[in-house]
């Protein structure tokens, strides 16, 4: 498998961009020591376009992760949770909580 | 397949860490590979051997002209976001604490200009030098990649636990693990990136909570020169089942399994050395300044071109 470009950095209108952009910043290995932390604080109080679209994207990604470009989501955080799937629900969970990802599922 | 190896050799045949002396990973000769037991790889070509250069150097010209004398000369620390500091402080700040901050000690015998980078850096918040510059080590590497040991972490028994030096949990590192040996190449690539304009689109912006400021890309020989990635190093993790991801993870847990003293119950990570960095790029990662006010270079690496990931052929 040969790892893929890193099209979220120049493309920020491409699929699951900014879901991306914000794993790779926050989640990846080399991100700065508090990046997990900030993310965590901006999903509660944070405000923002971005921060709306991050969460759209999250939740579209869980639905269905195979919607995001194959190798996308490993390159961007590094995780080392064993698959897409698995770190989205880490993430969702360490941002969100208990609240559920499908709106009218809650 | 990586090509050309140099031996590996030493205790760490055994699997083994190697045993080091508190407060540091070894002397500056031994940064440079000359060691039997932890040869520097780069390119799949021993420092010693007379195909690798001795040195960057700081008077080659770059592909636009520049010089890494000049590049360092024109450095401005405000530009990346780092506290402005003098040459004459430079050069005392690397002398006085280049014991306790052991990643300063490459720069020691280099231009006031190059200890001048390298001290607005280290009183950055980053952690370039200690994860990715020339003090870095083979097997500083390799522990860093297989156990999770973080360079950055001078206790060693927190090292060995795979506590994170800045962090209060454990240690963690992607799919590889990268550093430029040589202080001037270090500079070099540092000092040309932050003017880059992929670069600076970070830089350049006001910090703002719930702003994503994703990593950058420069390719080597565009800071560096035509053979900068020769100054590279590095080593990555062998996939597990076809799997990069099934590869991290087991890595993960065997490492947390050996820091805490269990029984791993998965197979002990592979890796290999990079056999070549030539086609690949220099990676800045961006963090808040200290007010937060705007950003500064959290980490910069060199990262291999793409290829087909290598798997383990035991798994």
């Amino acid at each position: 498998m040969h790892r893929p470009e890193k099209f979220w950095r120049t493309e920020p209108d491409a699929p699951f961009a900014t879901l991306l952009r914000a794993v790779e910043a926050h989640c990846h290995p080399e991100a700065y020591d508090e990046a997990y932390e900030d993310l965590q604080s901006w999903a509660r109080d944070a405000d923002t376009e971005e921060m709306r679209v991050f969460k759209q994207e999250l939740r579209a990604a869980l639905r269905d992760p195979s919607q995001v470009p194959e190798g996308a989501l490993s390159t961007a955080a590094q995780y080392g949770d064993g698959s897409d799937e698995k770190f989205l629900r880490r993430l969702w969970r360490d941002l969100y909580g208990d609240e559920p990802v499908d709106p009218e599922a809650g | 397949m990586a090509r050309d190896l140099p031996p590996q050799g030493g205790p760490e045949e055994s699997g083994e860490p190697v045993d080091r002396p508190e407060g540091g990973h070894g002397a500056p000769d031994d940064v440079r590979g000359s060691g039997e037991a932890d040869p520097l790889v780069a390119d799949g070509v021993r420092w010693s051997d007379v195909e690798l250069p001795a040195s960057y150097g700081v008077g080659r010209v770059l592909p636009d002209g520049a010089t890494p004398r000049e590049a360092a000369s024109d450095f401005r620390p405000d530009r990346a976001g780092l506290p402005e500091v003098s040459r004459e402080q430079a050069t005392r700040y690397v002398e006085e604490h280049r014991s306790d901050r052991p990643w300063l000690g490459p720069a020691a015998d280099r231009s006031p200009e190059a200890q001048r980078a390298v001290a607005a850096l280290d009183r950055g918040e980053g952690h370039a030098l200690e994860r990715h510059e020339g003090w870095i080590t083979a097997s500083v590497a390799r522990e860093r990649l297989e156990y999770l040991r973080d360079p950055a972490q001078l206790d060693a028994d927190k090292r060995e636990r795979a506590e994170d030096a800045y962090k209060e949990r454990m240690h963690s590192c992607g799919e590889y693990v990268t550093w430029i040996w040589d202080a001037d190449a270090f500079v070099t690539a540092f000092v040309r990136g932050i003017e880059r304009p992929e670069v600076r689109d970070a830089l350049d912006a006001g910090y703002v909570p719930g702003r994503f400021v994703p990593g950058a890309s420069v390719p080597i020989k565009e800071l560096l020169g035509p053979d900068g990635h020769r100054f590279c190093a590095g080593f990555r993790l062998l996939e597990v089942g076809g799997s990069m991801e099934a590869a991290r993870d087991c890595r993960d847990a065997w490492a947390e399994a050996h820091a805490k003293g269990r029984e791993p119950d998965v197979l002990k990570p592979r890796i290999e050395p990079i056999d070549s960095f030539e086609g690949g790029t220099i990676e800045f990662f961006f963090r808040p300044n200290r007010d937060r006010t705007g950003y500064e270079v959290n980490t910069t690496y060199p990262e291999p071109p793409d290829r087909p990931r290598s798997q383990c052929a035991s798994s």
